[in-house]
């Protein structure tokens, strides 16, 4: 076997690879089952493979794979995503969500009653754009910069969706916490 | 975002917020911000619970990993690709796409 293809081997697997979990959660996240998300990160990683002669060495390998990721899920495996409805993001401009409840649980201690499941539920019904978002830095700890690398918009977009997605989040995550008797609802 | 009718501090400490728990300010911002959340009694229950509400949803995603069989399948696909970019796989590359294929 040519040194040369080896040594491309022995790269990616050393730069690469070892961004496997972050890409597999991503791609769970994106796609929203785990048959579609371990198609959509085989595809990544070979496309990846493929293009590694484009990849900077030393550069951010994460912020690319990711960026290959998403263009991936785009391109390839949204249209065939069978998603439920969506929350509405919109009206969301201050902090007002747990407003009423910052005297009655200061430190939110009722998030540690809720189940993961619910916090994925929750997740996953955020609109495409705000969920990646917040996955990238709520949950991969990506840096306002990477995350407008990978989504292709400016930090100020970045920033913008993410307030609002975690506003979203919270509203979500505040009604099954009131539906489950976590908080108690406000009487004024 | 809209931080409506606060006074200056408050509305600047808000806006700067989630830029504080992210660690995304400079040093000087930062250290204005944070130390107008922890003198303010109007502002620092809301930074209190933001800053609880990050740590529970970083807490809720850290354990999970890509399966063994994932590994090993993109394992695989690698070595097939690096066959058929050799040229020296004749004959090996029949299932070209076996390894991704969905």
């Amino acid at each position: 076997m040519p040194a040369h293809s080896e040594n491309r081997r022995q790269e990616f697997e050393d730069e690469a690879l070892p961004h496997l979990d972050t890409v597999y959660r991503v791609a769970l996240r994106l796609a929203g089952d785990e048959s579609q998300a371990e198609d959509l990160v085989q595809d990544t990683m070979l496309k990846a493979f493929r293009a590694w002669h484009q990849y900077r060495k030393g550069s951010n390998a994460r912020a690319w794979l990711l960026t290959i990721l998403r263009h991936t899920f785009i391109n390839e495996y949204r249209r065939k995503k069978n998603r439920g409805p969506t929350v509405d993001v919109d009206e969301l401009e201050s902090f007002t969500v747990f407003k009423d409840h910052h005297e009655e649980d200061p430190e939110g201690k009722f998030f540690e009653r809720i189940v993961d499941d619910e916090v994925i539920r929750a997740i996953n019904s955020l609109p495409d754009e705000f969920r990646e978002t917040l996955v990238l830095s709520d949950m991969e700890g990506l840096a306002y910069a990477e995350i407008a690398e990978v989504t292709g918009v400016p930090v100020g977009t970045v920033k913008s969706r993410l307030f609002r997605a975690r506003q979203a989040l919270q509203r979500l995550l505040r009604d099954y916490a009131l539906e489950m008797g976590y908080i108690r609802r406000e009487t004024s | 975002m809209s931080t409506g009718s606060l006074p200056g501090p408050c509305a600047d400490a808000v806006e700067n917020l989630y830029a504080l728990l992210d660690r995304e300010l400079t040093i000087e911002v930062r250290q204005r911000v944070q130390q107008h959340f922890e003198a303010c009694v109007d502002c620092f229950p809301l930074y209190q619970f933001e800053r609880s509400f990050s740590r529970f949803l970083k807490a809720r995603s850290a354990a999970l990993s890509a399966p063994a069989d994932l590994r090993r399948k993109v394992f695989q696909a690698l070595l097939l690709q690096r066959n058929e970019s050799d040229g020296s796989a004749n004959g090996t590359n029949g299932p070209h796409a076996s390894g991704h294929a969905s």
